[in-house]
């Protein structure tokens, strides 16, 4: 039996019979990846509690009232005549923004003047803010162009003209890639390759720290005729399988979902992320190496992989992190994993546009070469072992 | 032994366990200060934009001055050649693209409507929504000059022609986070996943090698001393974050002192006896690290904090609140960001003291002597 099939085989043996082990290796990504989709499996927020204080009731603020209520992202939940009772709901999280209308709100209107309404928004809770402040500035735009265009016609202008005089100058906006803005794509498919990153680290730093803990890593290496080599790629290689078919089930699940957000090519994105994947386990060959303990390894290993997403630039750019971040970022396989998911699967670019990324992720994967010689210099004498 | 000799016992384990240390006191000090560092400049600015000028009018130079002018975006004009407006948004050194159409000029001088074109990548959603609220408001901008000229020539004063164009004005005004930052938002709730995350895997450390050894204390004076111990040092790092490193830092700060301690000290009850359950699930010292450091990211969006409540299915709106993290992510925000009282966060508070009255009756029948 070769050296290699050897080492599968002890690796195997040894999952069979922990079942602790097991269920990290096979059981915990799934049925995070599962919760994850599952979290932002309702789509866009819809109906956000919002409370309009309307000093003087009138005909005009229901109306404005109704339009407002009926935009997609907002619910008038609380209507008030004073403010100070809308300002605890505010507080109190009842509600995540006040319309405030002022008692001239209908004679101002009537008057021909402009009224002037107040948005107070909770601004801590910014996904609730951003999408009220959008709806609501949305549909007083679409009331208030009613009464302007009203007003500039009784000046003699016509429909037509009015209409440009209103809005001079229009702005076509448009979406170039992942229309919607579907946030199941945005978020639930940029948040779970970041826990395949970490699982994949705690799955390798494990499965050779366990044999330094556990004094057999002699027996690790004797299995696979004293290579380390074939020792760390039969040890690895289920893991990476595993991954790699966990991988596959991602993109094409998400492909699925939503197949028009994906322009470009799903096997490039399923390659790279299996190199990605890789990467991260090179990493974590070193990490094991330099810290030659299970425990610290996993401590370490957790530290850089566990606030990847924030560092990735996919919720903040990374443009607007200062620079010491950037370089942070740029040592994490994810963030150059998204890039290529950003502009290769969504956007449809070629290989071309992204092979720095590419180089980057092949030169992250190669680091397991002197990963490798690292941890046969140092680990497999009885004085690296049972630390705990 | 006593409660306080088992809490006395508790510490010195601690304190010579240096993978206990680290992450009990260590990995929460680095934490906060690693954490933040992204989003140390809190606005987004600079979106790298490339703009195609297909008019090279009077009138589309005055859209690009303001365009240049705006202040979260970083304007380039390219050619106008199809490849290499493709490549440019390929390469990645755009993420929003103008286009200023042929005629645009002309079309302002018949009074006709103008049009300019943008377009975003949603892949990047909090840089293209910056994009295209920079690229509206200039329009607007220029747009509101052009007509108020024309309103003016038709013998308005500037505050008639404004009242016509805009009859319903808003002003939004931004509470509690003035400057609507990204890191003002998230870090705080982060910090308070940091606080639960590192004393849970600390513990399962300490309780794992317990279990390994099958030395774990039972009775109700071991589970007590304990839990005092944990709980101390859960309240140790929640002083710590809340007014050390976020005032450090310039996070929103707390008015009510006070109500943030009790809060305080009702959340590390809650995580120690949180941990102290969990802890027993797993039989070696390196399971919890392994199984619990990818559970942190979905915690919080679980917790309907940076993911709206609203928007999450209905059975996770309830199922959340068996996590301290949920509570005390609301709560911690709600006393240092929004300058709520302890009655203002009452859903907050019963939810966590329902949690620890259940999680302690737990423990305490699970630490219970078999006899």
């Amino acid at each position: 039996m070769s050296a290699l099939l050897a080492s599968i085989q002890r690796e195997l043996k040894h999952l069979r019979y922990n079942r602790g082990d097991l269920f990290l290796a096979v059981g915990l990504l799934p049925l995070l990846c599962l919760l994850v989709w599952w979290i932002f499996s309702a789509g866009q927020p819809l109906n956000l509690p919002i409370a309009v204080v309307d000093q003087t009731p009138s005909s005009s603020s229901r109306e404005l009232t109704r339009m407002i209520n009926a935009a997609p992202g907002v619910s008038v939940d609380q209507h008030w005549q004073t403010s100070a009772p809308a300002i605890d709901a505010l507080r109190q999280r009842h509600v995540y923004a006040v319309l405030l209308m002022p008692n001239d709100f209908e004679s101002s209107l009537l008057r021909g003047d402009s009224a002037e309404l107040v948005l107070l928004l909770n601004t801590q809770y910014s996904t609730y803010s951003s999408t009220i402040q959008r709806d609501v500035q949305q549909a007083i735009l679409t009331v208030g162009t009613g009464i302007s265009a009203d007003r500039l016609q009784r000046l003699g202008m016509y429909d037509d003209e009015s209409i440009v005089t209103m809005m001079p100058i229009k702005v076509l906006v448009s979406t170039l890639y992942n229309e919607g803005p579907n946030y199941e794509v945005f978020l639930s498919a940029t948040l779970i390759p970041a826990l395949f990153q970490i699982l994949a680290m705690v799955l390798t730093v494990s499965a050779i720290g366990r044999e330094l803990r556990d004094g057999s890593a002699r027996n690790w290496l004797q299995v696979a005729k004293g290579s380390v080599f074939i020792a760390l790629f039969g040890k690895l290689l289920p893991y990476l399988m595993l991954l790699a078919l966990y991988g596959a089930i991602y993109i094409l699940l998400f492909y699925h979902l939503a197949p028009a957000s994906y322009a470009g090519s799903s096997w490039a994105a399923y390659f790279t992320f299996v190199l990605m994947v890789a990467a991260a386990m090179s990493i974590s060959i070193f990490i094991i190496a330099i810290t030659r303990n299970f425990r610290m390894g996993l401590s370490v290993a957790g530290f850089y992989s566990a606030p990847a997403f924030a560092y990735s630039g996919q919720a903040f750019p990374l443009i607007a992190m200062p620079e010491l971040a950037q370089l942070w970022a740029s040592i994490l396989p994810l963030t150059h994993w998204l890039k290529i998911y950003n502009q290769v699967w969504l956007a449809g670019a070629p290989w071309a546009a992204i092979i720095a990324p590419l180089t980057i992720l092949l030169a992250m994967w190669f680091s397991a070469v002197p990963a490798a010689l690292l941890l046969r210099q140092f680990s497999f004498h009885p004085a690296s072992w049972g630390g705990r | 032994m006593t409660v306080w000799q088992h809490s006395l016992n508790t510490w010195r384990l601690i304190l010579n366990d240096k993978g206990a240390i680290l992450l009990l006191f260590v990995a929460g000090l680095i934490y906060s200060f690693f954490y933040p560092l992204p989003y140390h400049y809190e606005q987004v600015e600079s979106v790298p934009t490339i703009l195609i000028d297909q008019d090279q009018s009077s009138s589309s130079r005055s859209l690009q001055r303001l365009l240049m002018a705006s202040p979260n975006i970083k304007v380039r004009e390219i050619s106008n050649h199809p490849n290499s407006i493709q490549a440019a948004l390929w390469q990645g050194d755009a993420m929003a693209l103008i286009i200023i159409p042929p005629n645009f000029h002309q079309n302002i001088l018949a009074g006709r409507t103008a049009e300019v074109q943008v377009a975003s990548h949603g892949g990047y959603l909090l840089a293209s929504s910056k994009a295209l609220s920079n690229v509206s408001q200039a329009a607007l901008t220029m747009g509101a000059a052009i007509s108020l000229h024309k309103l003016q020539s038709l013998g308005l004063s500037p505050t008639q022609a404004m009242a016509n164009l805009q009859p319903i004005q808003l002003h939004t005004r931004p509470l509690f986070n003035p400057h609507d930052g990204y890191g003002h938002s998230i870090v705080p709730a982060v910090m308070v996943l940091v606080i639960q995350q590192t004393l849970l895997i600390g513990v399962t450390l300490l309780l794992g090698r317990q279990a390994e050894q099958n030395i774990i204390p039972v009775g109700w004076r071991a589970y007590l001393g304990m839990w005092l111990t944990f709980s101390t040092i859960g309240l140790i790092n929640s002083l710590y974050f809340f007014l050390g490193a976020l005032r450090i830092q310039n996070y929103a700060q707390a008015e009510h002192w006070s109500h943030l301690f009790i809060f305080a000290l009702l959340f590390s009850f809650c995580i120690a006896a949180f941990s102290m359950l969990i802890g027993r699930l797993f039989k070696t010292r390196e399971r919890g690290l392994q199984l619990l450091l990818v559970t942190a990211v979905p915690m919080l969006f679980i917790s309907g904090y940076s993911w709206p409540t609203e928007a999450l299915p209905e059975l996770l709106t309830y199922l959340r609140w068996l996590l301290p993290s949920t509570a005390g992510i609301h709560g911690f925000v709600g006393i240092n960001q929004l300058g709520a009282s302890l009655h203002d966060i009452k859903t907050e508070v019963t939810a966590l003291l329902g949690l620890t009255v259940t999680l302690m009756a737990l423990g305490l029948w699970h630490y219970r002597n078999k006899r």
